[in-house]
């Protein structure tokens, strides 16, 4: 059987390919099942930078008004603006036009609730419920609502961040920086931020109307920054930073060209923040590295755990009144911002360390303990992964059962979990180098003499 | 579901002409005219917000540049494909129809409805759901005009008078709650006369019917008195019917509309009328008072500008009030009508009633009968069955001429009704018959 790989309707959003399977009438539908969903009110729209946003926007302001709910259209806007928006303006939801870190000829949408989150778990299953049965709300009165146009949320994200960071600590070091937002929203707002701290701001790719395509790949991963990393090599730049089309993930470059990853990154961005903060809580995730577990307990707070997911991580930092927290794809999250990864909070996070210390941004991680994360990955169907895991669960009684299984001993841990979007099995596993690699390779091997 | 499907336009309740819908015609179109830029406009029902939307999603998704005029009549959407390179357009508007429906109607490159022909192949591809579907880098691009409105500019510039008027000229003009006052303002300039907007705000949905009709000229034929005004112009929500109001705010029936066009015209320069077999005998008399013929088509402005263009004739229109003169445009269009009628007021300086007084009030009946929604094709043959004498069959009904009276019978284009048209002094009577019959 031929797997549909080109669609993905899931309870953190739907994914398609423009022309293929993201059709006109699928984001209709999705937009008048939300719009059923969260019964009335006004809804905030946005857009990243992809060519075929505003085709899809149409879809949705027309599924909005004919549902009697009156859009505010943001126009292009980060996904965490637009989070942060929502909640300021007390709205009643938002939807955001993006395919996040996927190709270009993707899009999609994500749907936020009014508290300015992506939806619930159980809330996503309610949407896609009212989907399938396709009973939404029509309209019985003859009135429908004007789209209201903002074209100055960024403003409100903005403020929110001046207030966690010393501003005029950062401007008296009047940082080089060097971005790589990737032709995604960081263009049009990274330089409104960063400006404003001081930093004299050069971006990989100028915004340049004529060509709208992405310059590379929209995730900030290190196989796609070999440009940045070349600039800062031949230039003059105190850091550089990475994000991907809708700006919820960041990647840090140091001084001398060196891509960090999305784990390094989170420990980064969240050291000085987590140094001044009275001891509490952080949340990640069960496959984000020790390395942040290690800077949180370092300066007294404790650390948990959550299923991977934005939304997951999101929910138990709520629960837990968590100070921080985030997820090693670069996903930065500090409650006092907003509950959402923010590449945006990211960067100003980690200028205000480098100001605070006095010191480069590959000092500060000089100190941060060394261990090596390797992962692989096992084709199998969604009913395989789960018979592998309830065997692996026999063998590790005291495993943590969250989310797959993730094992933990004083040197090494490893995380065993089937994908949510793919037939695969993820397996993730952190330890010292020269180690690691070895007992990654038995475990995979297991695993697969186990699916035999 | 009860959209109606005709090439006069895709009409529907507001909740029936859904965004999916609408998306769907809306690709079935940028399939159909293939590559180019489509230009949109509409009137001011609310439920055009939505619809404009899906529009642009559907003709974007296909590939089309949209142009977006905003809310402007049709007859102005009409002159501007005729004064373009444009490859097509759409207007959201139901016209006469109450403010409950809407209809999407498509126009062709040179700002005529499409024909029967081009409709066919029209509906075909939407029936078959084949449409042209665009990856992310071939999508089509979407913009406003308001920003460099010039071709609206040029229609109104193409609608001034030469001359200074004689005297000051002022009119009362109810828009039916279809567009907003810049319009009227402009052609006011244009014009050279002052212009009173009624029912004319952009949000403005009041329960008032736009049909051009006796029965809906009343306020507008009193405030044409209380301003003391030179006459009334009373437009649907498109601008694409009009009937005149004279200046004692009397309102002349809208059969009237054409005949007034027609000798308005003629006494300038020949040509041929056409107008459809439901419409009053009124224009013979003009037509034969300068000699010309007058040409009977379907009902609906694809079948009078179809014959206008195949006949070379520069008149057209129906009785339902709307002319179209085919050197300046090929829409209905009511803003040449008032300038026409503007100008020759001044020129032979006569008041409204001065021209109404050349015609008789037609004879004429018009109603409507219910029918069950799934009879109406097979009562229609059973009503033409009961008449013997000469028959001609329409696309939607009959035509019999009686010699000095006729009928005309025609399934409706929004509900389940027949719409009975008839002039002659006994043609209440035969309508009384066909009421029995049905029931």
């Amino acid at each position: 059987m031929k797997r549909i790989e080109n669609i993905r309707i899931g309870i953190s959003g739907t994914r398609g390919i423009v022309g293929e399977t993201l059709s006109p009438e699928l984001v209709v539908n999705l937009t008048c099942a939300f719009s059923t969903l969260i019964g009335g009110g006004k809804v905030a729209v946005a857009t990243d930078t992809r060519v075929s946003g505003d085709v899809v926007k149409h879809s949705v302001l027309s599924a909005l008004i004919f549902s009697g709910i009156t859009p505010v259209d943001t126009f292009t806007l980060p996904t965490p603006s637009l989070e942060i928006y929502v909640k300021e303006k007390k709205l009643n939801g938002g939807i955001i036009i993006t395919a996040s870190h996927n190709p270009e000829e993707w899009n999609g949408l994500k749907f936020v609730d009014n508290r300015g989150l992506f939806l619930s778990p159980f809330a996503a299953l309610n949407l896609i419920d009212i989907y399938y049965q396709g009973s939404f709300k029509i309209p019985t009165e003859n009135k429908f609502p004007d789209v209201e146009i903002e074209k100055e949320a960024f403003k409100v994200h903005k403020e929110k961040i001046l207030k966690i960071v010393d501003v005029e600590r950062i401007r008296k070091k009047h940082f080089k920086v060097l971005v790589d937002a990737g032709g995604g929203v960081g263009t049009r707002f990274d330089r409104e931020l960063l400006e404003y701290l001081g930093c004299r701001v050069k971006m990989v790719y100028e915004e340049d109307d004529s060509n709208e395509r992405f310059p590379r790949n929209p995730e900030p991963i290190a196989e796609n920054l070999s440009k940045a990393s070349e600039m800062i090599q031949n230039g003059d730049y105190d850091i550089g930073f990475a994000q991907d089309s809708d700006g919820d993930r960041l990647c840090i470059l140091d001084e001398s060209g060196r891509v960090f990853g999305g784990e390094l990154t989170l420990a980064a961005a969240l050291y000085g923040y987590l140094a001044k903060q009275k001891a509490g809580k952080i949340v990640i995730n069960l496959s984000t590295s020790r390395v942040t577990e290690y800077l949180a307990k370092r300066f007294g707070h404790s650390v948990s755990k959550s299923p991977v997911g934005e939304i997951n991580v999101v929910e138990q930092m709520i629960k837990e009144g968590a100070v921080a927290g985030g997820e090693g794809n670069g996903g930065v999250i500090i409650p006092q911002v907003h509950h959402c990864r923010d590449s945006f909070t990211g960067m100003a996070l980690v200028l205000d360390s480098m100001a605070a210390d006095d010191k480069k941004i590959s000092q500060i991680t000089a100190e941060f303990p060394q261990f090596k994360m390797v992962s692989s990955k096992i084709p199998l169907s969604m009913t395989g992964a789960h018979r592998i895991i309830s065997l692996l669960k026999e063998e590790y009684p005291n495993g943590n059962t969250q989310d797959g299984l993730r094992v933990d001993t004083p040197c090494y841990w490893f995380h065993v979990r089937p994908s949510n979007t793919e037939p695969i099995l993820r397996i993730v596993a952190e330890g010292n180098e020269g180690e690691i690699e070895t007992i990654l390779s038995q475990l995979t091997d297991k695993i697969k003499k186990m699916s035999r | 579901m009860s959209i109606k499907l005709s090439i006069s336009g895709i009409r529907g309740q507001f909740h029936e002409l859904t965004p999916n819908r609408v998306t769907q015609f809306a690709q079935a179109f940028s399939t159909y005219i293939g590559r180019g830029s489509v230009i949109i406009g509409s009137d001011a029902r609310p439920s055009g917000k939505f619809i404009r939307e899906a529009l642009i999603a559907g003709l974007t998704s296909s590939g089309s540049q949209v142009l977006d005029y905003g809310i402007l009549p049709t007859p102005i959407l009409q002159w501007i494909l005729k004064n373009s390179s444009y490859s097509g357009g759409v207007s959201i508007t139901a016209g006469h129809n109450t403010f409950d429906w809407n209809c999407l109607i498509f126009l062709s490159a040179d700002g005529s409805y499409l024909n029967h022909l081009e409709g066919l192949e029209f509906f075909n591809i939407y029936h078959s759901g084949n449409f042209t579907k665009k990856s992310f880098d071939k999508l089509g691009k979407y913009s406003m005009y308001s920003p460099h409105r010039e071709f609206i500019d040029s229609y109104f510039q193409s609608l001034q008078l030469k001359t200074e008027p004689r005297k000051p000229w002022k009119f009362v003009l109810d828009c039916s709650n279809g567009f907003g006052p810049e319009i009227v303002e402009q052609l006011s300039r244009s014009l050279k006369v002052k212009m009173i907007p009624i029912f004319c705000g952009k949000d403005g949905f009041t329960a008032k019917d736009p049909e051009p009709t006796i029965r809906n000229a009343n306020l507008l034929g009193t405030i044409v008195r209380e301003t003391d005004s030179s006459g009334g112009f009373l437009l649907n929500s498109d601008a694409s019917r009009v009937l005149v109001v004279d200046e004692t705010g009397l309102p002349l029936s809208e059969e009237l509309t054409l005949p007034i066009f027609s000798m308005i015209l003629l006494e300038e320069h020949k040509s041929d009328i056409v107008t459809n077999y439901s419409t009053s005998r009124s224009v013979d008399q003009v037509a034969k008072k300068f000699g010309v013929r007058v040409f009977r088509t379907d009902v609906g402005q694809p079948f009078v500008v179809q014959s206008v263009k195949n006949t070379k004739a520069f008149i057209g229109g129906e009785g339902s009030g709307s002319v179209v003169y085919s050197p300046f445009s090929l829409g209905f269009d009511s803003f040449i009508f008032i300038k026409k009628m503007v100008e020759y007021l001044d020129k032979k300086n006569l008041s409204v009633s001065d021209i109404s007084h050349r015609f008789s009030t037609p004879d004429i009946y018009k109603e409507t009968i219910h029918f069950p929604p799934d009879k109406i094709y097979s009562l229609l043959e059973k009503i033409g069955d009961l008449f013997q004498e000469d028959k001609i069959r329409l696309k939607d009904g009959f035509y019999i001429d009686f010699g000095e009276e006729w009928l005309c019978i025609r399934a409706s284009a929004t509900v389940s009704m027949v719409r009975v048209i008839g002039e002659g002094s006994s043609i209440a009577h035969r309508i009384a018959r066909i009421k029995e019959m049905v029931e």
